[in-house]
C-alpha cells in the first residue's frame, strides 16, 4: 500500500486515485474474460475463428448465412463453422453476457445489504429475497405448468416470489421499532420458512418433472436469450446507477444512526430505499438463473480489502468483480464436466468461492490498514 | 418566550422530555452563550446526554420549547441542522475500516449532501481539520486499526470539518488519559475563539475538568437543570453532595476551583498492630515534613486539631490523617479539645511539630500535658521562646518547659526523630512478642540518652 501524503493535501485524494485505477484494472480484465470465455464451453470456439466471426459481424453480414471462404472446423468437432456462429451468437453470448449482469447485480446487492445491515454476512439471500424467488419458482412446478418451461412463467413467478419477499420485509421496515438487527432476523426466518415449503413442494411431486427446478435452484445460465439478457441489463443499470448514487450515504450509515442523523442524514428512510433497491436488483439477477449462491458475498469483501470499505468506489468495483467472477464460474461450469454435460454454475461459485474467499480472509487478516 | 436575549445560538425554554414514559428532562431553562464552553455536569442518568440530543432535534420534548439560532429546533431540516450544530456522540463505532481521512471527511455531508463531489473548500475544511486535531500523519490508517486517543481525536476533527458554529461533545474524554483529556479542553478553547457565534456543549464526569476548562457550568440532577454559572459560584460542598451524593472538598486555588477527596472523619483508625500510631501536633505547615516522612514509614499518624485551610490541614486531609478541624483563626472549640483527648487516647507516641504557638492553639500544648508521662513525646526543634514561635506572650514556653519537665525528648530534627521513633516501634514489637505490650509500658529511658542516638 502507498504511503500517505504528507503535509499539504493532495489535489485529488491518492484514494480517489487508487480507486480509478482499479476501475481501469478490473474494466480490463472482464473484457479479456469475455473475449476469451467463447473459446471454451461445451461448444468451443477456436480464437482463429473468433476473429472471423468479429470480422463477418463488423462487415454486417446476417449470422449463418454466406459462407465460410476455407471450411473452418471448430475443434476439431467436424462442425460447420456456420453453425459454430448460430451456436455462439444465440446461445452461448447470451449467456456469457447474462452471467456478467447477473454477477453484477448480485455483487451489488451484497454491496449495500452488508452496508446497511453493517454485517459482513451480507447477501442477497439474507433477505429471503432469494428464497422467495425459489418459491415462486417451485410453485410453478408444483402447479404442474414445468411442461411450459422456457415459457415467461418461470422467470415472472420467480420475480413476484422475489418481490413479495421484499415486500414483507419492507413492510416489517416501515415500522419505526424494527431494528435492522429485527429485518435481518425476518430475513433468515422467511428464508428458512420458504426452504421448508419448496422442500415440501419436492416431495410431493415425481422426480422426472423436477429436473428444470433442481437446476434453476442450484442455479444455470443454459438456454440463456438475448430477450433475457435485455431485460436483466435494463434492471441491473437501473437498480445499479440509483444505488451507486447511495455511495456517499452508505458511508455515513457506516457510523451508526446517530451518527448519521446528527450529519443530517435520516437512516430509516435511505434504509428503507436501499433495501427496495437491493431486494429490485437481486430478483432480476435470480428470474431466469435461480440462485448463485457466494457471488454476493464475496464480491463486496474481496474489493473492501484490495480497495478499502469507500462505498462509492465499492458499489462499481464490486459490480464488475462480481461480473469477471461468474463469468469465469460459468466457463467453469461449461468446460468442467466436458462432453456437453453442463455443471450447474451455482455448484461452481460455491466450490471455487469459498475456498477462495478463505484465502482471502485469512491472507489479509491482520495485514489491513 | 422572546423574554431571553436574542443573540443566543442556543436556547431552552421550559423543556420536559420524557423517554419511555419516563421523564428524562423537567422543565430545563437556558441559554448557550455565544464563545463559551458550557459543561453539563450531573451523575449518570441525570440527562446530560439527552440534553446534548435534545438540543439538536435528535429528541422531541414532550413540552417547552428548544430553538437554535433563533428558530425552533424542528423547523431546521436535518441536514440545516448538521450546517449548524456538529455533533460527537458517545462511544460511536464504525463499522468500515475507512482510513482516518475518509473518516473525516464524512464531517462534509451536510454541506455536499449525497451527490455532490468533493471539491477545493472540502478538502482544505479536511486538511484543516486533520492539522488541527494532529492527524496529519495517520491520514492514511484504519480508523479502526488507531488508538482509542486517536480515534477521538478523529470524531473531534470530523466534527471540525463540518464547519458548524456549534459543537456538543458526550462525554469525549471518559476514555482518554490525562493528557488527551487536557488536550480536548484545549481545543474547545479554540473552538470558541474561531467565529463570534461559535461555542460548544460538552458533558463531562471529571468535575476539575470542568471546573478548570468551562466557562459555565450546568448541573443536572435527576432531570433538572439546579445550578447554570460559572464554576467559582455553583462548585460547592453542598452542591456536590446534593448532585452527586458524596462528600468532597472544594477548595479555591488563585482563580481556579479545585474539586478533592472527601476528608477522613476524626475517628481514630482501626488498630494495626504492626504500625505505631503516632499523634502529630502541627499547624503552620510546620509538620508537612515529618507527616511526609512518617507516612512513607508506614506509621499509622493521627492529627491535633488544625485550622481549616491551614497548610497542615491540607497536608493532613492529602495524606487521610485524621484530625478535628476548625473554623480559620478561630480558638479551639470544646469539641475539637473533646476529639483531640480522644485521639490521644489511641496514640502510642506524641510528635510535637517546631509549630507556631500563639492563642489559637496554646490548648493543644495543654492537652497534651496528660498523655506525656505515659507516651513516647517528642518535640522537634527548640522550645518556642527562643526559636521566635511563641505569639503567646510566654504561655506557649511555660507549657513548652511543662512537657519537658513531665518526660519529653527534644529532638532536633525529622531524621532524629524517626530514628527514635523506630526505635521505639521495636521496642514495642518485643513488648507485644512477650505478650505484654501496652503504650503505657513504652516510657523513653531519659531524654539525654535518647538525645544522643544516632541522627
Amino acid at each position: 500500500m502507498a504511503d500517505p501524503p504528507r503535509g499539504a493535501g493532495p489535489a485529488v485524494p491518492l484514494a480517489v486515485h487508487r480507486s480509478r485505477r482499479a476501475f481501469g484494472v478490473l474494466l480490463g480484465v472482464l473484457a479479456i474474460t469475455l473475449v476469451l470465455s467463447p473459446v471454451v464451453g461445451s461448444v468451443s470456439t477456436p480464437p482463429g475463428d473468433l476473429v472471423f466471426f468479429v470480422a463477418r459481424a463488423l462487415t454486417g453480414t446476417p449470422v449463418g448465412t454466406g459462407s465460410c471462404p476455407v471450411p473452418v472446423y471448430a475443434g476439431g468437432t467436424s462442425v460447420p463453422c456456420l453453425v459454430v456462429e448460430k451456436v455462439l451468437v444465440d446461445s452461448r453470448l447470451p449467456e456469457m453476457f447474462l452471467a456478467a449482469l447477473v454477477g453484477a447485480a448480485l455483487a451489488l446487492a451484497g454491496a449495500t445489504l452488508q452496508g446497511v445491515f453493517r454485517n459482513p454476512l451480507g447477501d442477497p439471500y439474507l433477505l429471503g429475497v432469494s428464497s422467495g424467488a425459489a418459491l415462486g419458482a417451485s410453485a410453478l412446478f408444483l402447479l404442474g405448468v414445468g411442461a411450459a418451461l422456457g415459457s415467461i412463467y418461470l422467470p415472472a413467478l420467480a420475480f413476484l416470489g422475489a418481490m413479495g419477499t421484499a415486500a414483507l420485509v419492507l413492510l416489517a421496515a416501515r415500522s419505526p421499532r424494527t431494528s435492522t438487527e429485527t429485518l435481518l432476523l425476518t430475513g433468515v426466518a422467511l428464508s428458512s420458512f420458504f426452504g421448508a415449503l419448496i422442500a415440501l413442494f419436492i416431495s410431493l411431486r415425481p422426480q422426472s418433472a423436477l429436473l428444470p427446478l433442481t437446476f434453476w435452484i442450484l442455479g444455470s445460465f443454459g438456454g440463456a436469450t438475448w430477450p433475457q439478457v435485455e431485460l436483466v441489463l435494463g434492471g441491473t443499470l437501473l437498480a445499479g446507477t440509483l444505488l451507486a448514487l447511495h455511495g456517499r450515504d452508505l458511508n455515513v450509515l457506516q457510523l451508526g444512526e446517530e451518527t448519521a442523523r446528527g450529519l443530517g442524514l435520516s437512516p430509516p428512510a435511505i434504509q428503507r430505499r436501499l433495501l427496495l433497491l437491493a431486494s429490485l436488483v437481486t430478483a432480476v439477477a435470480v428470474a431466469f438463473n435461480g440462485i448463485i449462491g457466494f457471488v454476493g458475498l464475496i464480491s463486496p469483501h474481496v474489493v473492501r480489502r484490495l480497495q478499502g470499505p469507500d462505498y462509492r468506489a465499492l458499489l462499481p468495483l464490486s459490480a464488475l468483480f462480481g461480473a469477471i467472477f461468474l463469468v469465469l464460474a460459468d466457463d467453469l461450469a461449461e468446460s468442467l464436466l466436458g462432453g456437453g454435460s453442463l455443471l450447474p454454475v451455482g455448484v461452481v461459485t460455491s466450490f471455487a468461492g469459498a475456498p477462495f474467499f478463505l484465502y482471502v480472509l485469512y491472507r489479509r487478516r491482520g495485514g489491513g490498514r | 418566550m422572546k423574554s431571553v436575549d436574542e443573540g443566543n445560538p442556543l436556547h431552552f425554554q421550559d423543556v420536559t422530555v420524557e423517554l419511555g414514559g419516563r421523564p428524562v428532562l423537567r422543565e430545563i431553562s437556558f441559554a448557550l452563550r455565544p464563545g463559551e464552553v458550557l459543561a453539563l455536569v450531573g451523575p449518570n442518568g441525570s440527562g446530560k446526554t439527552t440534553l446534548l440530543r435534545t438540543a439538536q432535534g435528535l429528541v422531541r420534548p414532550l413540552s417547552g420549547e428548544v430553538r437554535l439560532f433563533q428558530r425552533p429546533v424542528e423547523r431546521w431540516s436535518f441536514r440545516e441542522r448538521a450546517r449548524l450544530v456538529a455533533w460527537v456522540p458517545q462511544g460511536e463505532e464504525p463499522y468500515e475500516n475507512f482510513t482516518v481521512e475518509e473518516f473525516v471527511t464524512l464531517g462534509r455531508y451536510p454541506t455536499l449532501g449525497p451527490f455532490l463531489p468533493e471539491g477545493e473548500a472540502d478538502r482544505k475544511a479536511v486538511n484543516d481539520a486533520l492539522r488541527e486535531a494532529d492527524l496529519e500523519s495517520l491520514r492514511g490508517s484504519g480508523i479502526l486499526r488507531v488508538s482509542s486517543g486517536e480515534r477521538q481525536r478523529a470524531l473531534y476533527a470530523r466534527a471540525l470539518a463540518q464547519g458548524a458554529p456549534l459543537l456538543f461533545l458526550d462525554e469525549p474524554t471518559s476514555h482518554l488519559d490525562m493528557a488527551h483529556q487536557l488536550e480536548v479542553f484545549e481545543q474547545l478553547d479554540r473552538f470558541v475563539s474561531r467565529g463570534p457565534s461559535c461555542a460548544a456543549m460538552i458533558s463531562v464526569h471529571d468535575l476539575n475538568l470542568a471546573c478548570r476548562f468551562a466557562d459555565r457550568m450546568a448541573w443536572l440532577s435527576r432531570g433538572r437543570l439546579v445550578a447554570l454559572g460559572s464554576p467559582g459560584e455553583t462548585t460547592t460542598r453542598e452542591r456536590i453532595r446534593e448532585v452527586f451524593g458524596v462528600e468532597m472538598e472544594v477548595e479555591q486555588r488563585g482563580e481556579k476551583t479545585v474539586v478533592l477527596p472527601p476528608p477522613v472523619r476524626s475517628d481514630p483508625p482501626p488498630a494495626d498492630p504492626g504500625a505505631l500510631r503516632v499523634h502529630l501536633v502541627a499547624g503552620g505547615g510546620s509538620g508537612e515534613g515529618i507527616l511526609r516522612a512518617l507516612l512513607t514509614k508506614g506509621y499509622q499518624v493521627t492529627g491535633a486539631p488544625v485550622h481549616v485551610l491551614d497548610s497542615d490541614e491540607v497536608a493532613f486531609r492529602r495524606g487521610n490523617v485524621p484530625a478535628p478541624v476548625v473554623a480559620p483563626f478561630a480558638p479551639l472549640t470544646e469539641r475539637s479539645r473533646e476529639q483531640h483527648r480522644r485521639l490521644l487516647g489511641a496514640a502510642q507516641a506524641i510528635v510535637v511539630a517546631p509549630l507556631v504557638i500563639g492563642p489559637g492553639n496554646l490548648a493543644n500544648l495543654a492537652d497534651l500535658r496528660p498523655f506525656v508521662p505515659v507516651l513516647p513525646t517528642f518535640l522537634v526543634g527548640g522550645p518556642p521562646g527562643t526559636a521566635g514561635r511563641d505569639f503567646s506572650a510566654g504561655q506557649g514556653e511555660r507549657a513548652y518547659e511543662d512537657l519537658v519537665v513531665a518526660g519529653a525528648v527534644q529532638v532536633r530534627g525529622t531524621a532524629e526523630l524517626m530514628a527514635l521513633l523506630s526505635a521505639c516501634a521495636s521496642d514495642r514489637g518485643r513488648a507485644s512478642s512477650r505478650g505484654t505490650g501496652g503504650p503505657a509500658e513504652v516510657l523513653p529511658a531519659s531524654g539525654a540518652a535518647r538525645e544522643d542516638a544516632p541522627g
